[in-house]
């Protein structure tokens, strides 16, 4: 494939022209740089920078997109990458559960930022779980919870991508989190009605 | 199992409408409108969760994370437990631990050294720290107990640590009764000096350490900024002089630099501070501005009583010189918000052409040299570089110390007063000290000259500066070999002075040598590996291979993110050569994003008021002055202008830059009698801070010559640009670009007032010259091509025909290869083809190329550019030719009053209109109103 970062400009550029499959091949390189760019952080080959989600698929933008593309194309892109953003976070859950369990989990305190953490989190994987569920009762909704915490886009950069207004996507929001509030508090002490 | 979907709309609508409501409301309003059962669980249960669920579902994304520091959830390491981090920096994180299995229970400070590294590597790394913690064991530097290697394989370092006590008094506490300081002792016995340098441990019969040292250059860097001593003597006896030194605290320089200085100093008379101030007229009244703050602290700080409250050496007190000189928070005092908007000197270099700036860099690099090396030598090889660094740092120290002593001491009483000693000979005079004086200490002299070179090439000096930069190099390689990270960074000197000098095949060598070694020395990525990208990218920019450059600079820029992220002082730098050869390239769009972006990044990193927040106005009014928005350049170029005056002065070479290019786009913009005054101005402070030959006052004389030719005073055109060649010639030679630009000029001038064949020989020597330095594919070749040809073509003679189209056509091909297809000046040299051919029969073609040539200046640039109006004017000598009088009549007319009135009857480009109204007229057979045009005169 040669440079990912021309290829990625030229895939949303095709894909803006109307090629709707260049999507499809876009993944995986957006899924590869930030596959590679958690990794080195997760390898702490950065002491002292703390790393936001929302940052670092910014930084996967910058380095895979060089040139001026327009809006609808960029949302894209933040899309493909908060999907991906997710993949690696649930994946590296997972990784880290498998080596850990019973090693005994250590205190976490957090602060605001957002930051990757070698720390394996069971509710992650939970979380994920519950938003496929989401996702089979109303897809539209999930995606929405996926771009706004995992990719972090705003209201109206949702609203872009899922092509309706940005109260549509407030609303999506607030009930998603409602919905899935509900889910993950339930999750083995009672079940959802109607399942 | 997920509702069905008619049943989930349902639970949708009346979230949406109850999600807002109070309680009760929301129980009314499902009593009202939901009948089925479950759809109303859903809701009632999605509303219950509608408050508090922000978190629960943020919560596990959050926890998927942490700090990514090594340790931020460590509880131990080895055998201690972790309480808390108590730093953080580049080198790694600081926590405060205690020692637990209570071998001694002991509060401890561990820091985590980043990056793997294995066994070995550690362990060299390992002693090679504590080796240089116990050579340099000073109160500054809290004891090292223990070290070790964490389970995931990082370094740590375990240092003593005591709980809530200043640094300061930890040190009161840690001096030895007696010894008087924890300092390393650099020799044995009292050393002779005079008594105004002395310290008070020195006038005690103390001890002499390196501490006494720095005390030593605080005095004179006392003297240099505020023309006195610290103290007040009332004599020279040693018992007065030992009190003063001992007991009176020194006033803070800002203070004393603000009173008016006094006429005799009892202390003994003028200090060479003094003498050095006068010699300057921006001295001291402009540094006073600068004092308070930074360094003020920074001088008191190294002329603390107590050795071990100054600074621990000569290097640290250089690296918080050099701190301060960037622009970043300094050593010497508590971190505040005050940096933010404090004052800076300015980083310029020109800012160096005063005496306490030129200490202060010698100071800062001179023994900044050393830090540079320990630093690399740290990620190398440090446990051979800590037993060498310990060596010569006494050396290094007493060498700068010195040298700065005599090379600011006024031997010759001739000298003493009143007579201005120039930056040049005090240069001069230290330059052949260090070559002559130091002999024995290799180190100390490669370092001194490698700064002299750099004082030297700061001023533009390069003559003085390369062969003193290519000597340090020699030395270097005697004393290390060819290979190691301190000849790299000489090599990368000799290269980039050697480039500005415009020797460009050595730079090129140089340069690549440099990088190539950097490489190989230090890893994949590196901040010199950052400088040697960018100063690459700079040559490229130079010979026009403008392609390279852009990618140099953009590894450049991509490699200073990853290092340090996006706000740091090399992200700035590289981003501003990015943003600089987009510009060349014509891809302006980009290049003023990546401008502005810069200049919002800069001032929050280094405050409004630094130099480089100057260079990022300067380069992005530059940008868009060239693409015709002129009131925005202006405005960026007066506010650069207003920042020179109050970081360099109203009357230093820095704010000549900033008068020279505020008068280039008022030049552009059309307003060269505005623009004269400035550009005089400029011309006035250039030439007295670096002399009559120096290449920027030559380029200002060439400037002030353009804006002449503007306002059509031909005559001093004329002469100006001829004193600018002949000197160029004589000084750089025939061959050079310098000399090629000028000779360029001088034919214009020429060529504009009819004199055809007085230009054609200088055109004719400025392909030749340009050819040869900058091969013949630099987009300078192709300007030159097109002007002679031009000159062929408007000499009209037959036998003239063949060349010009040649030289045309190679000026068309040079340039869109150089430039792309929408670059102006593609778009130039194709609307001067295009009359060539419309004049030389081919009406088709040559109107094709002009169309061609005015849709790219229209898309290149803002409307009302005069380039737009030129070509405008162009096609409508095309259609006269094709006998459509009124179409040409409406185009030739409009631009030449759009051209008038926007740069002046006088301008080249307006008087070509106007002869183009001229041969309209002419053609369409009314001799009257081609009279009248003609009768215009340019005043």
């Amino acid at each position: 494939m040669g440079d990912p970062r021309g290829a990625v400009t030229r895939l949303l550029q095709e894909w803006s022209a109307g090629r709707r499959g260049a999507l499809d091949e876009i993944l995986p390189l957006v899924y590869g740089e930030l596959r590679r760019l958690a990794a080195r952080y997760m390898r702490r080959e950065r002491p002292g920078h703390t790393l936001q989600t929302t940052a670092l698929v910014h930084e996967a933008y910058a380095r895979l997109v060089d040139v001026e593309i327009d809006a609808a194309s960029r949302a894209q892109f933040f899309a493909l990458a908060a999907h991906a953003m997710r993949n690696i976070l649930v994946d590296h859950a997972r990784a880290r559960l498998r080596d850990k369990r019973g090693g005994g989990a250590a205190r976490v305190t957090l602060d605001e930022a957002l930051v990757l953490s070698d720390e394996p989190d069971p509710r992650l994987i939970d979380l994920d779980a519950a938003l496929n569920d989401l996702a089979a009762q109303d897809e539209r909704k999930a995606r929405a919870v996926e771009l706004h915490f995992f990719g972090g886009l705003t209201y109206d950069e949702i609203a872009a991508v899922l092509g309706v207004s940005d109260s549509t996507v407030r609303g999506d929001v607030r009930l998603a989190k409602a919905w899935l509030a509900a889910r993950l508090e339930g999750r083995g002490r009672d079940d959802a009605p109607g399942s | 199992m997920p509702l069905d979907p008619d049943r989930w709309s349902e639970v949708e609508r009346l979230f949406a409408a109850a999600a807002d409501l109070d309680p009760r409301a929301r129980a009314r309003l499902l009593e009202r409108e939901c009948a089925d059962g479950e759809v109303r669980r859903e809701v009632e249960r999605l509303l219950s969760h509608d408050a508090a669920s922000t978190d629960r579902v943020v919560g596990p994304i959050r926890e998927a994370v942490a700090s990514t520091d090594p340790g931020a959830r460590r509880e131990r390491i080895g055998p201690y437990r972790i309480e808390r981090e108590i730093g953080r920096g580049g080198m790694g994180t600081v926590y405060l631990a205690a020692r637990d299995d209570d071998e001694y229970r002991k509060q401890v400070a561990i820091k985590i050294v980043p990056g793997g590294a294995d066994g070995e590597d550690l362990l060299r790394r390992f002693r090679a720290e504590r080796q240089i913690l116990a050579t340099l064991e000073h109160a500054h530097i809290a004891r090292l107990l223990d070290g070790g290697t964490t389970e995931d394989g990082l370094p740590y370092l375990v240092m003593e640590f005591v709980e809530g006590e200043p640094i300061d008094a930890y040190c009161d506490r840690r001096r030895l009764p007696g010894t008087g300081s924890g300092a390393a002792p650099t020799r044995a016995g009292t050393r002779l000096m005079t008594p105004e340098y002395a310290s008070p441990e020195q006038v005690r019969g103390g001890r002499i350490t390196t501490a006494s040292d720095v005390y030593s250059l605080g005095v004179l860097l006392y003297e240099l900024l505020t023309g006195r001593r610290p103290y007040r003597l009332e004599s020279r006896r040693l018992g007065e002089v030992e009190r003063a030194v001992t007991d009176q605290e020194p006033a803070r320089p800002s203070l004393v630099a603000t009173r008016e200085p006094a006429d005799t100093d009892p202390g003994g008379g003028d200090t060479t501070a003094v003498r050095l101030s006068r010699s300057r007229d921006c001295l001291p009244a402009e540094l006073r501005r600068r004092l308070a703050g930074d360094l003020d602290d920074i001088v008191l700080m190294a002329l603390r009583k107590e050795p071990e409250r100054r600074y621990a050496s000569v290097e640290q007190l250089s690296e918080d010189i050099r701190r301060h000189l960037e622009g970043l928070p300094v050593l010497a005092r508590k971190d505040t918000w005050r940096y933010r908007s404090a004052k800076f000197v300015r980083r310029n270099p020109w800012g160096v052409a005063t005496g306490a700036a030129i200490l202060v860099l010698i100071v800062g690099s001179g023994a900044g040299f050393f830090m540079q090396a320990r630093r690399i030598a740290s990620e190398r090889d440090r446990a051979v570089a800590a037993e060498r660094a310990a060596r010569t740092e006494a050396a290094t120290a007493r060498g700068v110390t010195d040298f700065l002593v005599e090379l600011f001491e006024v031997s010759d009483p001739s000298e003493a007063r009143g007579r201005e000693i120039p930056v040049r000979e005090i240069l001069d005079r230290g330059a052949r000290r260090v070559r002559s004086g130091l002999r024995d200490e290799g180190e100390v002299q490669a370092r001194l000259m490698t700064t002299m070179a750099e004082v030297y090439g700061n001023l533009g000096l390069y003559d003085a500066a390369v062969p003193l930069s290519e000597e340090a190099l020699r030395q270097q390689r005697r004393l290390h070999g060819e290979d190691g990270p301190e000849v790299a960074r000489v090599l990368a000197q000799v290269g980039s002075l050697h480039m500005h000098k415009g020797d460009r095949d050595a730079a090129e060598r140089e340069i690549a040598a440099a990088l190539e070694m950097r490489r190989r020395l230090l890893g994949p990525e590196h901040d010199d590996i950052v400088g040697s990208l960018n100063t690459l990218g700079m040559l490229r920019d130079r010979q026009g291979r403008y392609d390279d450059a852009e990618a140099l600079h953009r590894e450049a820029l991509a490699m200073a993110r990853r290092l340090h992220g996006d706000r740091h002082v090399l992200v700035g730098t590289s981003a501003n050569n990015l943003g600089w050869v987009l510009d060349r390239k014509g891809l302006y769009e980009e290049a003023e994003r990546v401008h502005r972006a810069n200049l919002a990044m800069r001032r929050e990193l280094l405050g409004a008021d630094h130099p480089h927040v100057g260079s990022s106005l300067n380069n992005l009014g530059q940008l868009l002055g060239g693409r015709g928005r002129y009131e925005e350049a202006e405005a960026l170029a007066r506010e650069y202008l207003a920042l020179s005056g109050r970081l360099d002065g109203e009357d230093s070479f820095g704010y000549s830059i900033a008068l020279n290019n505020l008068a280039s786009i008022l030049k552009e913009k059309g307003e060269p009698a505005e623009a004269e005054p400035l550009q005089r101005r400029s011309l006035e402070l250039t030439r007295a801070a670096l002399g009559p030959e120096h290449p920027d006052t030559l380029m200002r004389m060439n400037n002030l010559a353009n804006l002449c030719h503007d306002q059509g005073k031909l005559r001093e055109a004329e002469s100006l640009h001829r004193r600018v060649l002949e000197i160029h010639r004589r000084v750089l030679g025939e061959r050079h670009p310098e000399t090629a630009g000028s000779l360029n000029n001088l034919a214009n001038l020429l060529w504009d007032s009819g004199r055809y064949d007085e230009a054609e020989p200088l055109y004719r020597a400025t392909i030749a010259a340009d050819v040869q330095s900058l091969g013949s594919a630099h987009p300078f070749v192709a300007m030159d091509y097109s002007n002679l040809a031009v000159l062929l073509r408007d000499r009209a003679r037959v036998a003239d025909r063949r060349e010009a189209e040649d030289l045309f056509t190679k000026s068309v091909q040079v340039a869109r290869s150089a430039l792309g297809d929408a670059h102006p000046d593609v778009a130039v040299n194709e609307a001067q083809f295009g009359i060539f051919l419309v004049r030389t029969g081919r009406l088709d073609e040559g109107e094709r190329r002009v169309r061609e040539a005015l849709r790219i200046f229209e898309s290149a640039h803002q409307p009302g550019h005069f380039q737009i109006d030129m070509a405008r004017s162009m096609l409508g000598e095309c259609l006269t030719v094709r006998g459509r009088y009124e179409e040409a009549e409406r185009f030739l007319v409009d631009a030449y009053e759009a051209l008038r009135d926007k740069l002046g009857e006088g301008a080249g480009v307006t008087r070509r209109a106007r002869a183009g109204v001229v041969g309209l007229y002419e053609a369409w057979g009314r001799p009257d109103r081609a009279a009248a045009y003609r009768a215009i005169s340019p005043s």
